[in-house]
């Protein structure tokens, strides 16, 4: 395969004997990576037998055979033209020989062509930000590696700093001090570039309540500098990626609220960017609309590349998502690694036990202290942090026993992120928003005490006191 | 991806500006409509104030239909003023903020609402002060151009909403009865040359919307004074570059606090 004309004029691709993905891969040497309108990994050839079969891999512009854009899988013919983004390929030479050439349209090039940038990756690097508010430090010398196309989760009650985080990394909000840089580009000094290169969906989507689905793509897709003639296709295609077709002439007042979530997904993808900013996407989400954003967020960076900064509340959203989190707490990083790695520093289960007789509740804490420390515990539950871990279990079982106490539950908890929190920072993530300060605020002395778990109704509700 | 034009950008906004500014008309109609009370309320109680020697006409529908460009043209302080507000509070700015849109595109756009409203109402005042009475001196082309220049007036008022909204968008609440005041300081119901010496003639004398009034007030009742159009047009042209200037750059300070 040879490249004759266009962004990649002059360079060969090799079908070879397996199959060829066409996409841009910027760490590789692949000739197509020069064409920004083609996704990552855009469509795919496959040999089947003596044909060639080509698929579209969901990309963001579509895949065209001789005009007709591709729906479903495809066997090529000699002669046959494939456009992805501004190239054709055309098939010559049997199967062993793709030729591409540029599509000739009179569509201008970029006028500004991008300053140099430090990488060419799409990663984040964080260093010492810092934001202040008057006296008040919201987010306090955060420093933080992103690798590309990888997702990180970004994990902290509420009032934590994640959504100042997310404001100045997206450059809504200048940090006081320190920087950072995103996809290559400073966040103060290349603030422009920064944003032609992230897309972002805020903590609450900012949608136009009159508007429908199509008219939100119209704007964004030309405030964005999407090609005119790429706009309806690339509306279509990014609707109906998160399922809205049938909806989308509707006006947004009339949505759900997992509806607009995956509306504002959508609109922050409409100029294919390389780093995306997720704030708490999935808030107020019923378990379907949740799953079902998860989804395309993995997609996004398996499939695409996209690297994933992900602010979340949820431990469980951080932990099936992220390959690294990071904890944040009053401003500060209180923990960083794979939700694994993490985990594993607590190590040790945690046994909570529900007294039968409320009465008991004094005396089974007192047996379960021997076993280890205090930990959160369930609902009108006692626990502790087992010392030898899961072992210790039948002790604890024989030991009630022999005092003679009686339990209506009895559960053994394998380590979670909230155990991590807690071991850092001696509270639980889990907070009762009514009960979290504003950004970087310190918490009401009255707020932050002291829980046994004797509390009825309390588990991981309310900040708890290191123990 | 390229950059889009200004142009483009303004359009698109303009777009939406008008589609919401459509799709709202049940909340804009009275507004539009407040304006003709007036009209009919001053022509009713001040019809007699055409006997004073020296009016300058014999109908006070056709002398009161320029206020009424004004007065119209106040009330886009709310349409579009409110329109950034209400974005700023839904953080839908911060979505159009987050993408390559330059400032100056945005508060242009914004101003499209306003301009079209300004526009339709002013055909409205014109058919029913018509009908009523009034006459245009000007013709046909003078009655164009009084709608012109009420779009431009509209905008100048619109832009201050604009930027009223980017300060503090409470802020924009309180700028309408500000204009409601000097409004009244102008020479909305008498010409300047009418009203006794003294300091209120001094304040309608450097009011600039005595200036506003005067220029449509000349197409309908004067004819083609080159002066009260380039005063009034001039002025509405020089506040509207202004206050776009002072918005596009608070728009863009925004980032920067």
């Amino acid at each position: 395969m040879r490249v004759i004309a266009g962004p990649a004029h002059g360079r060969r691709l090799d079908l070879g004997d397996g199959d060829l993905v066409l996409g841009r891969d910027p760490d590789g040497d692949n000739p197509l990576s020069v064409d920004v309108e083609i996704s990552r990994r855009h469509a795919q050839i496959v040999r089947k037998g003596e044909a060639l079969v080509i698929e579209d891999l969901g990309s963001l512009n579509g895949t065209f055979v001789n005009g007709e854009r591709l729906s479903t899988r495809q066997v090529l013919r000699r002669g046959d033209e494939v456009r992805v983004g501004r190239s054709v390929l055309t098939l010559e030479g049997g199967l062993q020989r793709t030729v591409v050439r540029e599509r000739p349209r009179a569509q201008p090039r970029p006028r500004v062509p991008p300053p140099a940038r430090k990488e060419r990756d799409n990663g984040i690097e964080v260093r010492q930000l810092v934001r202040e508010f008057g006296d008040t430090r919201v987010v306090d010398g955060v420093d933080l590696i992103v690798e590309p196309g990888s997702i990180q989760g970004f994990l902290g009650p509420n009032g934590a700093g994640k959504s100042t985080t997310v404001h100045m990394l997206t450059t809504l909000l200048p940090p006081t001090s320190g920087t950072a840089v995103i996809a290559g580009y400073d966040i103060v000094r290349q603030s422009e570039q920064v944003r032609a290169s992230l897309g972002v969906a805020l903590q609450e989507a900012a949608l136009d309540p009159i508007m429908n689905a199509w008219e939100h793509m119209r704007l964004q897709t030309a405030l964005q500098g999407v090609p005119r003639e790429q706009r309806e296709p690339r509306a279509r295609s990014l609707i109906e990626r998160v399922g809205l077709i049938d909806a989308a002439d509707r006006r947004v007042e009339t949505y759900s609220g997992g509806m607009k979530r995956r509306l504002d997904l959508a609109l922050s993808l409409v100029h294919d960017p390389s780093v995306l900013f997720l704030d708490e996407p999935t808030t107020g989400l019923d378990p379907k609309s949740r799953s079902d954003l998860w989804e395309e967020v993995r997609r996004l960076s398996r499939d695409e590349g996209v690297t994933v900064f992900l602010t979340t509340q949820y431990l469980e959203e951080a932990d099936l998502l992220a390959d690294q989190v990071a904890i944040i707490d009053r401003g500060k990083l209180v923990a960083e690694g794979t939700p694994s790695q993490l985990k594993s520093e607590i190590g040790r289960p945690t046994v909570d036990a529900v007294p039968a007789d409320d009465a008991d509740r004094g005396a089974i804490a007192a047996v379960l202290a021997r076993f280890g420390e205090r930990s959160p515990a369930a609902h009108k539950g006692v626990a502790v942090r087992l010392t030898r871990g899961a072992p210790d279990l039948a002790d604890v079982v024989r030991a009630l026993d022999g005092e003679g106490l009686r339990v209506s539950e009895l559960n053994l908890h394998a380590p979670t992120l909230d155990d991590v929190f807690l071991m850092k920072t001696g509270r639980s993530l889990e907070e009762r928003p009514d009960e979290t300060a504003a950004d970087g605020e310190k918490a009401p002395p009255g707020e932050v005490q002291a829980s046994d778990g004797q509390g009825p109704g309390r588990r991981s509700r309310r900040p708890r006191a290191r123990r | 991806m390229s950059s889009s034009s200004l142009a483009e950008q303004t359009a698109a906004i303009a777009r939406r500006s008008l589609l919401r500014t459509l799709r709202s008309i049940g909340i804009i109609g009275p507004i539009i409509v407040f304006p003709l009370f007036f009209l009919a309320l001053n022509s009713a109680a001040l019809k007699r104030v055409v006997n004073i020697p020296h009016f300058p006409t014999k109908s006070y529908v056709t002398f009161a239909l320029a206020s009424t460009f004004v007065l119209a043209g106040m009330t886009t302080v709310s349409i579009s003023g409110g329109a950034i507000a209400e974005d700023i509070r839904t953080r839908f700015l911060d979505r159009l903020r987050l993408t390559r849109l330059r400032s100056v595109a945005l508060v242009l756009g914004y101003l499209a609402g306003a301009a079209v409203i300004a526009g339709l109402a002013a055909l409205l005042y014109i058919g029913v002060a018509l009908i009523a009475g009034a006459n245009i001196k000007t013709g046909v082309a003078g009655a164009l151009v009084v709608v012109l220049l009420a779009v431009l007036i509209a905008v100048t008022f619109a832009s201050l909403g604009v930027l009223a909204a980017l300060i503090r968008p409470e802020a924009v609440q309180a700028v309408f009865p500000l204009l409601f005041v000097a409004l009244f300081l102008s020479s909305q119901y008498l010409p300047r040359d009418l009203i006794a010496k003294g300091w209120f003639r001094t304040v309608a004398t450097y009011n600039p919307m005595s200036y506003f009034i005067e220029a449509p007030r000349s197409l309908l009742i004067t004819g083609w004074d080159g002066q009260a159009l380039a005063l009034g047009g001039g002025l509405a042209l020089l506040f509207t570059v202004v206050t776009v200037t002072l918005a596009s750059a608070r728009l863009r300070s925004r980032v920067q606090r």
